[in-house]
């Protein structure tokens, strides 16, 4: 139950990181912070599978005001690849979850960008080494904190 | 050591994720073909959005509060002066500007026509962008409490920024004219020439729509809102024509136009609305 809260908590903040006014020099570098949470739970929690990760996408959708269903897609095929991966790994690290958390990154952008292209929307290319960066940092932050590792 | 296996041990479920793949894709579907039948779904989530919108107000009154702590009594004088000075420039064109509307009102007059109504300027502040930065929407701090409404004119000292799109009690959303989905009846100021300006999704640059090749527009030409339609008012800045290329192929030159409002970096503008 406290975990469900906490992650309850954590959709919260991840939605006013990504919604947050900022002014037009800075708001293009934004990490997309939904997504971050959204690999985050799918990586580490019990709870987030294909069901969840479609939910999570649509209210990223209507949060950040893209077409309806592109991050939704991006985000059931971002959980299918996470479970792939994951189970091919024999002997886990937080480097080769982290790595794998990175690989999901760029398969959601490169299929949101590619239902960008086909939709005829404007590609937010800054996006992903920003939030690629944001990822980093919060593995670097695990790493440091969780004596697990 | 512990091992770090934290994540789930359920398998892959090829058949749930494909019955999800579809359903996104029908969702893509239904906001491409119908999507005036999910317009109530996005309206009530920027209504959720308002809360956030309602806290971003408070950083900016902080930041102006510590700034105007720093500035010292001899820079206020400064600006004091100069801003003398400006009014009474202003005060002076007015002036000359009292003489074009009464010899404009005599012009209606003479043809029938009904004067422009009045309106009153209300100053408003750009908390920041929304949350998709491509969609050329900004959130200011003025909302429904302040008599904004949806539809409502933005310009700055330049020119036209855009409309009101959505009103909440304390904040609201400008679609700025450079967004994709904006359009502006315009006319050509030199040869009276009207016209349409639309968004290309990038803040620097509009594009002048409709206008045949063999037509007389040239680069520096300056733009200015037509009112035609209702949907802004007249005689408002819109921009400045910046290249114009021509194919043989098609019958209507493609001619860009720099903006004269500032689109990206306006701090404060002003909200028109009816007296």
């Amino acid at each position: 139950m406290k975990r469900i809260i906490w992650l309850g908590f954590g959709f919260l903040v991840a939605s006013v990181l990504a919604i947050y006014p900022l002014p037009a020099s800075i708001a293009l570098y934004r990490p997309w912070w939904l997504v971050i949470f959204l690999v985050w739970a799918l990586i580490f929690t019990r709870y987030f599978y294909v069901g969840l990760a479609f939910l999570v996408g649509l209210g990223a959708d209507l949060l950040l005001n893209t077409h309806l269903g592109h991050q939704a897609f991006c985000a059931v095929l971002m959980a299918l690849g996470t479970r792939a991966l994951l189970g091919m790994i024999k002997t886990p690290s937080l480097a080769k979850v982290y790595g794998v958390g990175a690989i999901m990154l760029g398969v959601f952008f490169t299929s949101l960008w590619i239902l960008q292209l086909i939709a005829q929307t404007s590609v937010q290319a800054w996006a992903l080494p920003t939030t690629l960066l944001a990822w980093g940092v919060i593995g670097f932050i695990h790493a440091k904190f969780d004596k697990a590792f | 050591m512990q091992t770090p296996l934290l994540f789930s041990a359920r398998g892959l479920s090829l058949k749930k994720t494909l019955i999800f793949l579809v359903l996104a894709l029908i969702l893509m579907l239904l906001d491409t073909g119908r999507p005036s039948w999910l317009k109530n779904v996005r309206v009530s989530t920027h209504s959720a959005m308002q809360p956030i919108y309602q806290g971003a107000r408070y950083p900016s009154f902080f930041f102006g509060y510590v700034q105007d702590l720093w500035q010292s009594k001899e820079a206020l004088r400064r600006d004091n002066a100069r801003l003398r000075a400006e009014v009474l420039a202003n005060r002076a064109r007015l002036q000359t500007l009292d003489y074009a509307t009464a010899q404009n009102n005599q012009l209606l007059g003479v043809l029938s026509t009904s004067a422009v109504a009045g309106h009153d300027l209300r100053l408003a502040k750009v908390i920041g962008t929304d949350s998709n930065p491509t969609k050329q929407v900004v959130v200011l701090d003025k909302g429904a409490t302040d008599g904004v409404q949806i539809g409502q004119t933005v310009v700055d000292e330049r020119g036209i920024l855009g409309q009101i799109i959505n009103v909440y009690p304390n904040t609201s959303r400008l679609l700025l004219i450079s967004d994709e989905e904006q359009a502006v009846a315009v006319n050509i100021a030199r040869t009276g020439q009207r016209a349409i300006v639309s968004g290309r999704g990038d803040a620097d640059a509009l594009s002048l729509d409709y206008v045949f090749k063999v037509a007389d527009v040239q680069v520096g030409d300056v733009l200015v809102s037509s009112g035609l339609g209702g949907r802004m008012p007249a005689g408002y800045h819109i921009g400045t024509v910046s290249k114009i290329h021509s194919t043989q192929t098609d019958n209507f030159a493609n001619i860009m136009v720099s903006p004269a409002a500032n689109l990206k970096g306006a701090g404060y503008v002003l909200i028109i609305q009816p007296q």
